[in-house]
């Protein structure tokens, strides 16, 4: 599979544009949504994840070796990290986009037929509040959290992706769940089946 | 929906960050015991731990999004780019190409601009400048060799002065510019006549222009200014560009060559 990968990198960059759109395929999905968990806006992360898509195109000499994704998943953030900062120099706009639209409702796979309405209604209403705790917190943690517990990624690949060390990988981990526990606990946000009871 | 303030952990980061690594099977060996005594010991870190645990499950158990549309670039659309090796190729030809010349331009202000502030000194280094074309002009005529001798000591204003200084300046132009008959042009009306061998000494001359210009300026104040002084004294500085001009464009093709090669090694 590796090797298959690589080979079709050689091809991209000697400018088959098609080889190319073999990798975007393969990494659409994983790119949209690290965008849409980083920005809460499903607007936003797809044109993030154009943008990634063109940037890593019209970059593509600079890529040597290792792991193609994890390249992909760096440009990915650093352009999350661009429309973040865009976004607290007009805050007005930024508030469209805390992942409190109905966002989380579309772009779903197709729902179990044999699921529930009030189900589906509660797993929406679920996603919505763990997007909404995201939101809140700060940048570095959430991209890790993201990574690792939403995307299921190794610590080692994490720290490439984000330009840090295991160490701070580690750190950032373990702050963000704890807030993000805090956030969710904290009450409203989430539905009652999931809520703890306070110490 | 209303945001409330999160509460934080009343555990040490430490003790999260053992229980974070804990639930990605990061622990190992005396680590991992302890920390496993202590969940038997301690309901507070077991209750943190669960609490840990449900919300990654809850994070873990988000849905992958469908994305709401496809991302290929279409081909028609997207610039060919140029092949791997051909772009490094030739972003090599050109920090290299730059920096080359950047060195160089840096090299010939910096020597331009050290003859030239070098002023009141001028007279010392003009023997070392005088030397090479004294032996040049060894067989020559001895009007020539005189002239180079005059560059040596305090001038006193003389036609001959001048004319030595005239002449000195004139192989600035012949250096720069071919055609040396143009700088003999400068030399008085009422010198002699300028022979071949010192049109060859001329041309042998080192290009020190500020050297040579700081000479006729000696001779500037004790005489009137003569048309030919100067044309003599005037000849180096429009004989090119201004050093700083040159200082100025050397560092910034250095810096384009530098940035660019610091931009290329960054890589991904």
């Amino acid at each position: 599979m590796l090797n298959e990968e690589e080979r079709i990198i050689e091809s991209a960059q000697r400018g088959d544009v098609e080889a190319f759109n073999q990798l975007v395929r393969l990494y659409e999905s994983r790119v949209y949504n690290l965008c849409y968990r980083m920005l809460g806006d499903a607007e936003a992360a797809a044109d993030v994840a154009q943008d990634t898509f063109i940037s890593a195109y019209r970059n593509l000499n600079r890529f040597r070796g290792g792991q193609f994704r994890s390249w992909l998943l760096r440009i990915a953030t650093n352009a999350c990290y661009d429309v973040l900062r865009a976004r607290k120099r007009r805050p007005a706009t930024s508030l469209d986009a805390l992942g409190t639209s109905d966002d989380e409702g579309r772009g779903f796979d197709l729902p179990d037929p044999h699921e529930h309405p009030d189900e589906v209604a509660l797993r929406h209403e679920l996603a919505a509040a763990i997007q909404h705790g995201l939101a809140q917190l700060p940048e570095d943690q959430r991209v890790v959290i993201i990574l690792s517990d939403i995307q299921g990624m190794a610590y080692d690949e994490i720290a490439a992706i984000t330009a840090t060390s295991l160490g701070t990988v580690k750190s950032r981990l373990s702050r963000g769940r704890a807030r993000l526990r805090d956030i969710l606990r904290a009450g409203e946000l989430l539905p009652a089946k999931f809520r703890h009871e306070d110490r | 929906m209303k945001t409330p303030q999160p509460q934080f952990s009343p555990l040490p980061e430490q003790d999260l960050e053992l229980l974070s690594a804990y639930l990605d099977d990061q622990l190992e060996g005396p680590t991992r015991s302890d920390l496993e005594r202590r969940l038997a010991d301690d309901p507070r870190l077991r209750s943190e731990l669960e609490e840990l645990r449900s919300t990654t499950a809850l994070l873990r158990e988000l849905p992958t999004l469908t994305p709401p549309r496809s991302f290929t670039l279409d081909p028609a659309t997207v610039q060919p780019r140029r092949s791997h090796y051909a772009g490094w190729a030739l972003a090599w030809v050109g920090q290299l190409g730059s920096g080359l010349a950047g060195l160089m331009l840096v090299l010939l202000a910096s020597l331009q601009m050290l003859g030239g502030m070098s002023g009141p000194m001028a007279a010392a280094p003009a023997p070392m400048i005088a030397q090479p074309t004294a032996s040049a002009l060894y067989e020559a005529a001895p009007a020539a060799t005189e002239s180079a001798a005059v560059m040596s000591v305090p001038i006193e204003a003389t036609p001959s002065a001048t004319e030595s200084a005239a002449v000195m300046s004139v192989p600035i132009e012949a250096t720069v510019s071919p055609d040396a008959a143009a700088g003999t042009m400068a030399l008085p009306a009422n010198s002699e006549p300028v022979t071949e061998t010192e049109s060859a000494a001329m041309m042998t001359l080192p290009t020190e222009p500020m050297v040579n210009s700081d000479m006729a300026r000696q001779t500037e104040p004790s005489e009137v200014a003569t048309p030919e002084v100067a044309m003599g004294k005037a000849a180096p500085a429009p004989a090119g560009v201004p050093p700083v001009v040159l200082l100025l464009l050397g560092l910034v093709l250095l810096g384009v060559a530098g940035a660019s090669w610091v931009y290329t090694r960054r890589g991904a």
